[in-house]
């Protein structure tokens, strides 16, 4: 590899970090608005999955098209590494911290998650990243993204807080596009990504209940997706 | 549901190569729930027994017409094959007498049924059929009378069809010396997934489907080749009628490019769909490295977080996984930068009860920091976990890029090409419409104009049928993973008992490639089917191995077995497995976990399991009686083998060493120790 080549891939690995970071603000914050934050480790990371898979409902793009299905629910290593990172560089904060012991002999890192409000860069970041307003954003568009994050939140706060993380069991999605020990890809490398996620499709199919000429909205079917998950870890 | 035969009496007589003892009385075996051993030196015939085992099932039809096949083509055969002669007359070709005389008659448990299948041996044509004691009516023909025999015999095991029930026998309970495979072999595990999890009739019409599919492709292929000649013609014909040779000749150039190009297309759909496939392999195991990473790190940073908490109980947690951090990977948490001689000196202070922030000794501390001992033993052993798990994550970032480099590569280069053709379609059309018409040259444009209508028609059929295929793969879908948890659980099982190494089953959704003429990328079914996951000598993560070449010949057998074994412990009930040992792939010691995951097989109610032995390799007929008999004297043992020491005609190596291969096998059966 050339060294410009090189030099392109760790910037690209640089700027990645930062994306990763940015978008680990905006999940807590969402968090916050919609009031079930701090985020214990698997319901954080529950939420970032869910995000992504319900994307399209808002005309958003998945962050991560892909997830790993293992036991005990999605896990992104690198976000946590950077959900890591953000606590030392004291704009999280992190409660009740332990290792849990995973079968295969090594531990996970596992705490409760919350926004550091006495952080003074905390602020002037999400102005940037347009979660206050679209004016302050650099690109308004990341306002949107926002709105959509806190929507979302605030459909899963309509669950028992320990249904979040179970919530991914029953999502369509995880549940059917792929089984244990595979990666489960509903936007990286398909070649239809509606086929390739039911969970949208579910999300959109709320609009047939409506009257004819009647239209839903994108945060009408979030609050509806977040009641059929409820209902599917209940068996109704 | 399935009923999978269980032998229960097996005859041969007036057969030479089995004269019996007493010479004439022939073999006259009863098979006892439990094991049989079917023991005799090389050339007595003990796989000629179980090839009568297996003809008395399929008579003179099989699934090609020179048995079965080592691997399954995407399209199973519409009905038996006839087996060629060489194999039909397999009996006859063994004795001076060519079987004249020789019959074999099979009694087997079917369901509640009782079924006996008699045959001549000298051209497998059947003799009698009777179910619990009643006769078949079979009358008409040698083929109508086997017609009879197939679909009594399909009905009563409850399958779609006797090819299904070929497939089973060949892939599932006979696991005879050419071993096809049932789970490496992908075209025959989905076969049988479907033949065993569908209901008979939407068994058969995936079958159908298949065929239909496959037809319409090979029916488009062909016009497609027509067409290409036909253009061929017509631009001959033009040439020679009407002169135009200046539009002629860019047509004929303008033509070659196109094919070019479109070979070039076709050269790269191939290639782009073997890159995807790599690139999801790479993704895949770079996700699991990831995981492996996260919590190998984990387990270092665990005992650190351990070892400060002891020290500081109320320090900030911030703190603590900021320190815990810096002394497991030696790395600071805040600026990034190497910290290894902190993570030295944390470490050490910790180690000597001193305070890890001023340094201070325990006699001098007024608040005395507690001792903390650091299990050094299982930190090296978890820092070096850790320390290979961080080099396979880097090792497979890198491979994922590579890969996903090229398939982007790949993908721009057919993106380019497709916009050429496209181009070059239109200018191709638009040089046609300049050639004057002639009598000739319309029979051709007509032929062609028809010939592409076909095509037309055949690429519709093939769509349509790929599309009924995809709705039924999906409706059924948890049909054929209704049983997924417990084959993996009785995979593991068994394979816990053959293999040394970690190995287990995965459900993953494969494409069969059902299509070979030209068509859009995508157009593919995915199918629910199984993978093995195995670790490595130098990989301790488990790594997914889709071809029988990524581990050695001894492991794909015993995978493949493992395989078989779970199949009929979820799907068979009780069932029949025969088996003809390995001899040379497999050492002793791994005999013996064959014997005892053998054992497990026929200890299970109603079973029963065939093996052969040579009595050279007999380690696996050892471990086999001690696990279900352990108690058993060698008399008892004695009764469960069928001794071609006794009834086979002796060869040359019998007659003369006839005591010593006697004291072989007593020794095999009863064991080393008594």
């Amino acid at each position: 590899m050339s060294e410009s080549a090189m030099q392109d891939q760790l910037e690209g690995r640089r700027l990645a970090k930062i994306r990763r970071r940015c978008r680990v603000l905006l999940l807590l914050d969402a968090a916050e608005q919609a009031g079930i934050a701090p985020l214990p480790s698997a319901r954080l990371h529950a939420f970032a999955y869910l995000a992504d898979v319900l994307s399209p409902v808002w005309k958003l793009i998945p962050f991560d098209g892909k997830v790993y299905k293992s036991v005990g629910g999605p896990r992104y290593p690198d976000l946590q590494d950077e959900i890591d990172s953000l606590v030392v560089l004291g704009l999280i904060q992190v409660r009740d911290l332990v290792y849990e012991p995973r079968a295969g002999g090594g531990a996970r890192i596992s705490g409760s998650y919350g926004l550091k409000f006495s952080s003074k860069h905390l602020e002037p970041i999400f102005r940037v990243l347009g979660a206050r307003s679209a004016e302050e954003a650099i690109d308004p568009e990341d306002h949107n993204l926002h709105a959509y994050l806190v929507e979302l939140a605030s459909a899963l706060a309509t669950l028992p807080d320990d249904e979040i993380e179970s919530a991914t069991g029953v999502d369509v999605t995880y549940r059917t596009r792929a089984e244990l020990h595979n990666v489960v890809d509903f936007a990286e490398w398909v070649n239809d990504e509606w086929e390739a996620n039911p969970s949208w499709q579910a999300a959109e199919r709320f609009q047939a209940f409506l009257p004819e000429g009647s239209k839903m909205l994108s945060g009408e079917k979030l609050y509806l997706y977040a009641a059929y998950l409820g209902r599917a870890m209940h068996g109704r | 549901m399935v009923r999978l035969p269980v032998l229960t009496e097996l005859t041969v007589t007036d057969y030479e190569l089995f004269p019996g003892n007493p010479s004439g009385s022939g073999i006259a075996w009863q098979f006892q729930q439990g094991v049989t051993v079917i023991a005799g030196i090389n050339g007595l015939g003990k796989t000629t027994l179980l090839l009568m085992i297996l003809r008395s099932f399929t008579g003179p039809y099989d699934l090609t017409g020179d048995g079965a096949s080592q691997s399954l083509s995407v399209v199973l055969p519409e009905d038996p094959v006839r087996l060629n002669a060489p194999h039909l007359r397999a009996f006859a070709r063994r004795v001076s007498d060519g079987a004249a005389k020789g019959r074999v008659a099979l009694s087997a448990n079917v369901g509640t049924n009782v079924i006996t299948i008699k045959r001549r041996l000298d051209n497998l044509a059947l003799e009698s059929l009777t179910i619990d004691d009643q006769p078949v009516e079979t009358a008409g023909t040698a083929d109508q009378r086997e017609a009879v025999f197939q679909s009594t015999l399909t009905e009563l095991i409850g399958l779609g069809s006797f090819v299904d029930v070929l497939l089973v026998l060949h892939h599932v309970i006979l696991f005879y010396e050419n071993r096809p495979g049932a789970l490496w072999d992908t075209n025959a595990q989905r076969h049988l997934l479907r033949a065993l999890c569908l209901d008979q009739d939407d068994a058969k019409r995936v079958v159908e489907l298949e065929r239909q599919l496959q037809s319409a492709d090979s029916r488009a292929r062909n016009v497609h080749a027509r067409i290409a000649t036909t253009e061929r013609r017509l631009d001959k014909a033009l040439r020679r009628e009407a002169g135009a040779e200046g539009v002629l000749a860019e047509l004929s150039a303008e033509q070659k490019l196109l094919d070019a190009e479109l070979a070039d297309a076709a050269r790269l759909e191939g290639a782009l769909q073997q890159l995807d496939e790599e690139r999801k392999r790479a993704r895949l195991t770079y996700e699991r490295a990831k995981i492996e990473r996260e919590e190998a790190d984990g387990a270092v940073e665990r005992l650190k977080y351990t070892a400060l908490l002891k020290h500081f109980p109320r320090m900030d947690e911030t703190l603590r996984l900021v320190m815990s951090r810096i002394m497991a990977d030696g790395r600071c948490m805040v600026c990034s930068a190497p910290a290894q001689e902190k993570q030295t000196e944390l470490e050490s202070q910790i180690a000597q009860g001193c305070c890890p922030i001023c340094g201070a000794e325990p006699a001098v501390q007024d608040n005395v920091v507690a001792h903390y001992e650091f299990d050094q033993a299982r930190l090296l052993r978890e820092r070096g976990r850790a320390g290979r798990a961080k080099r396979e994550e880097a090792a497979q970032l890198a491979e994922l890029e590579k890969v996903a480099g090229n398939h982007k590569e790949a993908l721009s280069e057919w993106e380019r090409v497709q916009e050429s053709i496209q181009v070059r379609t239109a200018r191709n059309r638009q040089l046609r419409a300049q050639l004057p018409q002639t009598v000739s040259s319309r029979e051709y444009q007509n032929e062609l104009k028809s010939l592409r209508h076909d095509h037309d028609r055949w690429q519709a059929s093939r769509a349509s049928h790929l599309q009924q295929l995809r709705s039924l793969f999906a409706e059924r879908r948890d049909a054929i993973t209704s049983k997924s948890n417990e084959l993996i659980g009785a995979f593991s099982d068994l394979v816990e008992v053959l293999l040394v190494e970690e190995v287990r089953l995965v459900q993953v959704d494969l494409q069969p490639r059902y299509l070979e003429a030209p068509g859009r990328t995508g157009e593919r079914v995915e199918v629910p089917a199984y993978v093995a996951e195995m670790t490595a000598a130098a990989r301790p993560a488990l790594s997914r191995r889709e071809n029988p070449r990524e581990v050695s010949e001894s492991q794909r057998e015993l995978i493949d077995l493992a395989f078989r074994l779970a199949l009929l412990a979820v799907f068979g009930g009780a069932t029949t497995f025969a088996m003809e040992t390995p001899d040379a792939s497999l050492d002793g010691i791994s005999m013996e976990r064959v014997g005892r995951a053998l054992a497990q097989f026929a200890s299970r109610d109603g079973n029963r399991l065939v093996v052969t032995n040579n009595l050279t390799n007999a380690s696996i007929v050892t471990a086999m009686f001690e696990e279900t008999e352990p108690e058993a004297g060698l008399a008892t043992r004695l009764r469960r083998v069928l001794n071609l020491l006794e009834m086979a005609a002796p060869n040359r190596a019998l007659i003369q060493d006839r005591e010593r291969y006697e004291g072989l096998l007593a020794k095999a059966v009863a064991g080393p120790g008594r």
